[in-house]
């Protein structure tokens, strides 16, 4: 059997009920395959997992994943999930969020957990739009795309969430598409693997809510576009700004050494005269 | 002179210490007046026994960040106060429905919005009980003195143990900011989390035990994988929308509470066997409350009082015992009569109330007038 | 071995939802949508394993029989 279906048999929940409940061609189960195909190529055990997510299309996500799982409040997924690693920093701890619960409802906790460095690894499934909901426009969502709350098209600038969270501090990003499954998941394991704050940003359609607003084709139409519109990290540098029209560098963005949030913690505990277990 | 082993400390700091006491090794909170101590005290304490403190970047994911914890399996706390206690809301829903024992220190300061920082209130009593939207628990303990914020706190820890939900401690800026000596009790009953008795491919986390047993919370990362999640869930902790299992969901976070009010309830009594008069008061307006029956016992009126240390549950059937034999209740708050309305509830027609919401203590004349006047 | 376990690939209809994205991502036209909206190998022989399908299903209904001999694409950075 390939990689997909193995991994998918080894760790879906063989009690819930598939075929899954997102929408036919909707990007996130591409995603969720990537996801499952990077952790088993850790040799992490399904105990050792805690797979965090938020309210949303990507937060269903936890339902299907056979780890300990926590589906939390619509943004927040990144404040339990530090609590979590804090208090037993041996699991290896993952969130999992869209972009308008990691952007928009949960910015602040983004921004902070990407300047205390704290190592957690961050799945951020950004398709442009909110999908649970009906389609409303998201911070990521580009300008003058129409969603149900931007009849006219959209005002607002999206944000970059890649440069968003290396100017927050972020120690790992990347960023990869549903188009480039094979090397979203070769990414994936890179951050489960980087100690410190990771994120990896996910770029996925949402052909119901926001391709059939935006007259975008089919999902197979709005793959093509991810690829087409794709360049590598190094060769999009290369490219004068201002002949940046749709493209968006894709690949492994930033990836440095700083110390670790638990590692500072613990340097405190000792100056407290505690003992570091 | 003081006994040797007494201590002066302020209530905050014997919040924090009673914490500790329980075994608290996690706490995440957000700066706010009137309740920063706490936060302060345990950032230079808990570092020393290698617990965890941090400061979040607001109370929401002060709130998110003691839920996780507890849910890796630490007795973990926030604290905080009137406007912080609003953003907490929606992650206090959240360890309602999904059963997380956890700790709230809600030290009340005047509301609404950002009120009066530095002054006292009681404002918060009806938030504590609805504050978060649906239908939900609610433990509440309520110290008046340095001495019971220790205590109290140690309880809060037990209940929320016992009964795997949230709970919360209730303190006045007044108790909150008082300095008492207090001799802290060398014994204290702590109770620790239970741990499941089942394998893990029979573990429901969410299952109904005969006899209201509470099913056991496994901590994360120890084999017993399952889901956690703040939509109604069924015995596995799925969503769910099967009519049957969204009842069994919602009739058992609000039943274990309902089903053991005799365990939770706590009153105190004072001079109630013979009164006419009942005071009914908790927090600091309970220390002016018990002189004022004490003034009114000087001039031959037959007052008592009755302090709920428990909040919520409501001793409501204690107040409708106490409402047979009394004439009249009168209840003092720091607010503009939340308590009075649960009084009223309980015996309508027959409570009379002593508002104060100046940022003052209500104090022991301002509440023997109001005994001198009904007892006329 | 019966016939089903010989062809490369299997796919697995009550999971499919009809997509579209494994017969327009497949390299080598191997799968073609059939009149019904589902999926199947047209030209099973012409199937080089390469598992595109297979990584872009989005609903895991695609399982191809053999593991791929050809290398995964390479990582950008």
């Amino acid at each position: 059997m390939m990689r997909t279906t193995e991994a998918i048999y080894k760790y879906l929940r063989p009690d819930k009920k598939f075929p899954h409940m997102w929408c036919p061609g909707c990007g996130i189960g591409i995603v969720m395959g990537a996801l499952v195909r990077a952790i088993e190529k850790t040799e992490l055990t399904k105990d050792e997992i805690i797979l965090v997510s938020g309210i949303g299309c990507s937060g269903r996500i936890s339902t299907y994943l056979d780890f300990n799982t926590l589906h939390t409040t619509h943004g927040r997924a990144l404040t339990f999930a530090t609590g979590i690693k804090l208090a037993n920093p041996e699991l290896t701890v993952i969130t999992v969020m869209g972009d308008g619960d990691a952007t928009a409802i949960g910015g602040n906790h983004l921004i902070h957990a990407c300047r205390r460095n704290i190592d957690i690894t961050s799945i951020i499934i950004n398709n442009n739009i909110y999908g649970m909901t009906g389609g409303q426009y998201s911070p990521t969502t580009p300008m003058e795309r129409k969603a149900s709350t931007a009849q006219y098209g959209s005002i607002e600038k999206p944000f970059d969430i890649c440069k968003l969270v290396e100017a927050c501090g972020a120690t790992f990003v990347a960023r990869g598409t549903s188009f480039h499954a094979k090397m979203l998941d070769a990414m994936m394991l890179r951050a489960l693997n980087h100690k410190g704050f990771s994120v990896v940003e996910a770029m996925s359609q949402c052909p119901v809510q926001y391709g059939r607003r935006n007259k975008l084709g089919t999902p197979m139409d709005m793959m093509q576009w991810f690829k087409d519109n794709s360049v590598s990290s190094p060769a999009f540098n290369k490219i004068p700004p201002d002949e940046v029209d749709e493209q968006f560098p894709v690949g492994v963005l930033v990836n440095k050494e700083d110390k670790e949030y638990i590692d500072r913690y613990r340097d405190i505990v000792k100056k407290a005269g505690g003992e570091v277990q | 002179m003081n006994k040797r082993n007494e201590v002066l400390l302020q209530g905050n700091e014997a919040c924090a210490m009673g914490a500790l006491a329980a075994g608290m090794r996690f706490f995440a909170g957000y700066p706010i007046t009137p309740s920063t101590e706490i936060a302060e005290f345990l950032s230079a304490e808990l570092p020393k026994i290698n617990g965890t403190f941090i400061q979040m970047e607001d109370e929401i994911s002060s709130m998110g960040a003691i839920i996780g914890a507890s849910l890796a399996g630490t007795k973990s706390m926030t604290a905080t106060s009137g406007p912080g206690f609003s953003l907490m809301q929606e992650n206090l829903g959240f360890a309602s429905m999904a059963e997380i024992p956890c700790v709230v220190v809600n030290v009340m300061r005047g509301g609404p919005s950002t009120g009066m920082p530095t002054r006292p209130s009681q404002g918060d009593v009806m938030q504590t009980r609805w504050g978060t939207h649906g239908d939900h628990p609610a433990i509440v303990v309520c110290p008046k003195s340095v001495l019971e914020c220790y205590t109290l706190t140690v309880r809060a820890f037990n209940l929320a143990e016992k009964y795997r939900t949230p709970v919360i401690v209730l303190i006045d800026g007044i108790v909150g900011h008082m300095w008492e000596n207090i001799e802290t009790p060398s014994t204290i009953e702590v109770i620790d989390r239970a741990k499941p008795t089942v394998p893990p491919e029979w573990y429901h986390p969410y299952e109904n035990l005969p006899g209201g047993e509470i099913t056991p919370l496994a901590p994360f990362g120890q084999g017993y994988r399952y889901h956690v999640t703040g939509m109604v869930h069924d015995r596995s902790g799925f969503p769910t929308l099967v009519h049957d299992e969204v009842e069994q969901c919602l009739k058992s976070i609000t039943n274990k509470i309902k089903n053991n009010l005799h365990d939770i309830i706590d009153i105190e009594e004072y001079l109630l066997k013979d009164a006419d008069i009942c005071v009914v008061a908790y927090g600091s307006v309970a220390r002016s409350a018990r002189e004022a029956v004490n003034m009114a016992r000087e001039e031959g009126i037959k007052a008592g009082m009755l302090r709920p240390i428990t909040l919520w549950p409501f001793p409501r059937f204690h107040l409708e015992d106490i409402a047979g034999r009394v004439k009249t209740f009168v209840v003092p708050e720091m607010n503009f009569g939340q308590v009075y309305g649960e009084v009223l509830k309980s015996c309508p027609k027959k409570a009379v109330r002593v508002t104060r919401v100046d940022g003052e203590l209500v104090t022991p004349d301002h509440i023997f007038a109001k005994i001198q006047e009904v007892s006329s | 071995m019966n016939k089903e376990n010989e062809e490369p690939i299997h796919i697995f209809s009550s999971w499919c939802k009809r997509c579209g994205i494994c017969t327009a991502i497949c390299p080598k036209n191997v799968l073609e949508n059939g009149p019904d909206g589902y999926p199947f190998a047209a030209r099973p022989e012409d199937c080089i394993l390469c598992g595109m399908c297979d990584a872009h299903c989005p609903d895991y209904a695609i399982t191809l029989k053999a593991k791929p001999e050809v290398k995964e694409e390479g990582e950008h950075e």
